[in-house]
């Protein structure tokens, strides 16, 4: 009874001490759930143990895993301690690591914060200081308030005074130089009034900025004033003094003219006049501002010099009194008058401008050309009629021509002859005018439409005008193409000299516009000839295409053109239609041309007529060449001597077309032309003959001699006019006759070449000779082996190879 | 034969690269020039000239490949008449690039020239003399041109008269 006491005692102790090592256990745990309650991620061995709340759960755990471990196996118990060893160390481990993990974070963390902290604490410092500070500022600014609103009015009390004083000092100067230009007119110094008068002229573009608008007009008056009588007194002196020199010159400069007798004192005098004006200048500038019409174009000029328009006076008065008004001279036909006129007083008047004034303008020091001053001055004249005139000749075409006509001819003359400079506009910008030019553009058009129906339907029209003189007629243009250019090239001196590339570029593309409708005209005539392609007419449109093409792509290298075409980059667009970018690249890098789409399509038209032509030859040899593909080949009688061998009768027909034919087109065509036909020819005949001739028929050794005389001494020399070796334009031809005349042994050898060739099919040894070595040892380049064989088994000899 | 060809080919080439080299040089003479519009014309036609001549040599060169006997050869000389064709299209566009910017910078330069006054009448009586010394070589070429073509006509007129002469002898000896 006593062990079993024992036992159920020592169980009792056993089960209190396994509940106190579970108790402890779970205390430990529960310990060690508390280091780490925060960073449960790196524990998941005790996941289960997690929450601190759940203690009961806990517990279970614990007692699960010492049932686990030791279970109801009480010598396990020994293992206890080895347990709890095991466990602690685990625990250990797991806290360093927490603390490790846990530590290390809030290292960098707090450093974090502790920056954080340190900027808001200064943050705050300096938040500090500004309010300190802008108090401080307040304070002060409050304070000084008061002086400030003090000290400000007396300084404004000071400003104003001082503004009145200086409108006062104006005033008074203002007054002291009237003054004294009234003393200098008076006691007759016109030097020092010049002088004066400038002084105010220069007040009054210092005041230009003010606001003072009384005093401005005060001044403005004032010098006005003086201006007018100064000017006055000197014009009128300056008059008297030009008509002693027989100033206007109306009709040209005679030398009969006795020079005046007061020479030396009229010089002295024009000199003295001249330079007064010219200092008068510029308050004549000032004073004309106001009174100048705004016209668009001409304000852009600067002002006339004063001298010039003094000089200017009695020539515009007459040019007034012969072309306004009712007078038989102002005829609106006739704009050649008053052009020729204007031209006629530049002319007359160069040499005085030159010899007497300019030197004084010169001494002067004014920057002042005397005879383009002068000639500016009289364009003004011309240029104010013409604009007058113009709109009022839209309605009349023929009126309107020869208005052009006249201007284009007055601009040519002006820049040409009086030199006039180009940087100062001459008549032609009246003709950009928008209603203007619209109307020219249309009036061009129609007349060109015109002249092309004339043209082409002209009686020789196509037909060369230097058909007999064979040295100038290279291309053998006919009529119409030569007079279509013509009137391209006279169009294009018309526009040449406009001023706007805008403008000019609208001529240009009426000129391809044009071009295109000549062209398409062109289709029409070949579509009527087409039946009859080797007739003239034929050719002669050919050639018309040709031609119009070299002198287009010629009109590309033009400088005039090139300039052209770097403006249509850049404005060409609204003008020209819409560009591709390759189209736009290609013309901005000068590569392409302006007329590159036309002459795309002119070639489309050439090559298209020029392979009509070749296939209607080809036809018309085909046909008459039946005969001589039917002749009997293969028994033909072999010919032991070549001398007395002659041309088979069948391939007469042939000889005879294709030699008409080819003397016919090569005086009908031009050379580049002809020289594309034959060789194209040649081509087509090289293949007919090859394919419809020897691979049909069989041959034998006098047949083959025949063919091979046929071709080398009758077909190859007709072409031998116009090359050195007409035979290597017919390779088929020759390599075939190569291969069919070769003698029985050499043949019989190829073939056996050939054959192991192919047997072998790729296996290449170098010792065995290549079959196309062999081939080009015979001669032979274009034909492949595959052919020669086909051709050797059509000799009647090899046949039963 | 084969080596006169040879001879040929290698002259006609040689002409070729002399042309193409020359044209460069003149190319590079119209980008420096800064005379007057006349100098420019002058070598506008000078270079057209050698184009002219370079085509024509380059396709004489064509034509020579395509009379070889060994394809390999023809395809050769061909590819090199490509070869010139594009470097002659690339002289072409550096021409036309060479006159334009020659042409702008004249007009320029004519433009801030004509500004200044003192030249004018030097410069008036220069062009006009130009443009007369110009006119009168026209005229002088023109009435050359007027002379050969009439004399060409009287030449013709000429046998045709005496071909009519003899007939008509003829015709007499015959009805005697």
């Amino acid at each position: 009874m006593l062990p079993a006491l024992a036992l159920s005692e020592s169980c009792q102790e056993t089960s209190n001490q396994r509940n106190d090592v579970s108790r402890n256990m779970a205390a430990a745990v529960m310990e060690l759930n508390n280091h780490h309650s925060n960073d449960l991620s790196h524990l998941k061995r005790t996941d289960s143990l997690k929450s601190p709340s759940g203690d009961g759960n806990f517990t279970d755990n614990v007692v699960e895993l010492v049932q686990k471990d030791i279970g109801s196996d009480l010598k396990s118990l020994k293992n206890v301690a080895g347990l709890l060893e095991k466990l602690t160390s685990e625990n250990k481990q797991l806290e360093e690591q927490v603390q490790t993990v846990s530590s290390s974070v809030p290292l960098r963390v707090s450093a974090a914060l502790a920056a954080a902290d340190e900027s808001r604490v200064k943050l705050d410092s300096l938040l500090e200081k500004e309010r300190l500070l802008s108090n401080t500022l307040q304070q002060h600014l409050q304070g000084s308030q008061v002086w400030t609103d003090n000290i400000g009015q007396v300084l404004g009390q000071l400003d104003t005074l001082e503004r009145h004083m200086k409108y006062l000092q104006c005033l008074a100067r203002i007054e002291e130089l009237s003054d004294s230009i009234q003393q200098h007119l008076m006691t007759n110094s016109v030097w020092e009034a010049v002088g004066a008068i400038d002084s105010m002229a220069s007040l009054d573009m210092g005041l230009r900025e003010s606001g003072c608008t009384h005093l401005q007009s005060f001044l403005r008056e004032t010098l006005r004033f003086w201006h007018k009588i100064l000017k006055d007194k000197l014009t009128s002196d300056f008059e008297e003094v030009l008509t002693q020199f027989h100033w206007p010159f109306i009709s040209p400069p005679t030398q009969s003219l006795s020079p005046p007798a007061n020479a030396q004192e009229l010089n002295s005098q024009l000199e003295l006049l001249v330079s007064q004006l010219l200092s008068l200048q510029t308050s004549d500038d000032l004073i004309s501002e106001k009174d100048a019409p705004s016209r668009p174009g001409l304000s852009q000029n600067p002002p006339l010099s004063l001298p010039i328009q003094i000089m200017l006076l009695p020539l515009s008065k007459r040019f007034r009194y012969h072309f306004t008004g009712n007078r038989q001279t102002n005829n609106l036909c006739k704009p050649e008058w008053y052009l020729t006129q204007v031209l006629m007083w530049i002319g007359n008047s160069s040499n005085f401008m030159e010899e007497k004034i300019q030197p004084i303008l010169d001494r002067a020091g004014g920057k002042v050309n005397a005879s383009v001053e002068l000639c500016r001055a009289l364009l003004t004249l011309g240029q104010e009629k013409l604009a007058h005139d113009a709109p009022r000749l839209l309605y009349d075409d023929a009126m309107f021509c020869h208005l052009v006509d006249e201007v284009l001819q007055f601009e040519k003359e002006l820049r040409t002859t009086h030199s006039y400079p180009h940087s100062y506009p001459g008549v032609l910008h009246i003709l950009l005018e928008e209603s203007v030019f619209q109307k020219w553009l249309s009036v061009e058009r129609k007349m060109a439409v015109e002249k092309v129906d004339a043209m082409l339907s002209a009686e020789g029209a196509w037909s060369s005008q230097y058909k007999d003189i064979t040295d100038m007629d290279e291309l053998k243009a006919p009529d119409c193409a030569e007079t279509f250019m013509t009137l391209l090239l006279v169009i294009t001196e018309r526009y040449r000299s406009l001023p706007c590339p805008r403008a000019q570029l609208n001529f240009l593309a009426l000129q391809k516009e044009l071009v295109d409708d000549f062209r398409i005209r062109l289709t029409q005539v070949m579509k009527e000839e087409s039946r009859q392609p080797l007739s003239s007419r034929y050719c002669a449109i050919l050639n018309a295409t040709n031609y119009i093409s070299t002198v287009l792509s010629d009109w590309g290298d033009n400088v005039f053109f090139l300039q052209l075409q770097h403006a249509a980059v850049s404005v060409g667009d609204e003008i020209l239609g819409p560009l591709g970018a390759t189209e736009t690249g290609r013309l901005a890098s000068l590569e392409g041309s302006l007329f590159e789409a036309l002459l795309a399509l002119l070639e489309r038209l050439r090559g298209d007529m020029q392979g009509r032509l070749r296939d209607a030859v080809m036809r018309d040899v085909k046909e008459k060449a039946q005969p001589y593909c039917k002749d009997r080949w293969i028994s033909l009688p072999s010919q032991c001597d070549q001398a007395t061998m002659s041309l088979s009768s069948s391939a007469c027909p042939m000889m005879l077309c294709l030699r008409d034919h080819l003397l016919q087109l090569q005086q009908l065509l031009c050379l580049p032309l002809f020289q594309m036909l034959w060789q194209g020819l040649a081509e087509r005949l090289d293949h007919f003959i090859y394919e419809d001739l020897i691979l049909y028929n069989h041959f034998n050794e006098g047949g083959a001699a025949q063919l091979q005389f046929d071709m080398n001494r009758n077909l190859f020399p007709l072409f031998g006019h116009y090359c050195k070796r007409p035979v290597n334009f017919f390779k088929h031809i020759k390599e075939a006759c190569i291969i069919l005349t070769l003698k029985v042994g050499p043949a019989l050898l190829l073939c056996d070449v050939l054959k192991q060739a192919e047997d072998e099919d790729g296996a290449l040894n170098p010792q065995q000779p290549s079959p196309e070595s062999a081939l080009n040892e015979m001669g032979i380049y274009k034909l492949a082996p595959s052919d020669v064989q086909i051709l050797l088994k059509l000799r009647s000899n090899l046949l039963h190879q | 034969m084969a080596a006169s060809a040879d001879v040929h080919v290698r002259v006609c080439e040689q002409e070729i690269i002399k042309y193409d080299l020359e044209i460069k040089a003149l190319i590079q003479d119209v980008s420096e020039c800064t005379g007057p519009q006349s100098k420019l014309t002058d070598l506008h036609c000078k270079v057209k000239e050698k184009f002219s001549n370079l085509r024509q040599r380059i396709q004489d060169l064509e034509q020579m490949g395509k009379e070889q006997d060994k394809e390999s050869d023809k395809l050769d000389l061909l590819n090199k008449v490509e070869g010139h064709r594009k470097q002659m299209l690339s002289n072409q566009t550096a021409w036309r690039k060479a006159n334009l910017a020659s042409k702008l910078s004249i007009d320029q330069l004519e433009k801030e020239d004509l500004l200044n006054s003192k030249n004018m009448s030097v410069r008036h009586r220069k062009m006009t003399k130009e443009s007369l010394a110009q006119t009168s070589s026209d005229i002088t070429e023109s009435l050359m041109n007027i002379s050969r073509m009439m004399s060409q006509q009287v030449q013709q007129s000429e046998e045709a008269m005496s071909t009519l002469g003899e007939l008509r002898s003829k015709d007499w000896m015959q009805r005697d």
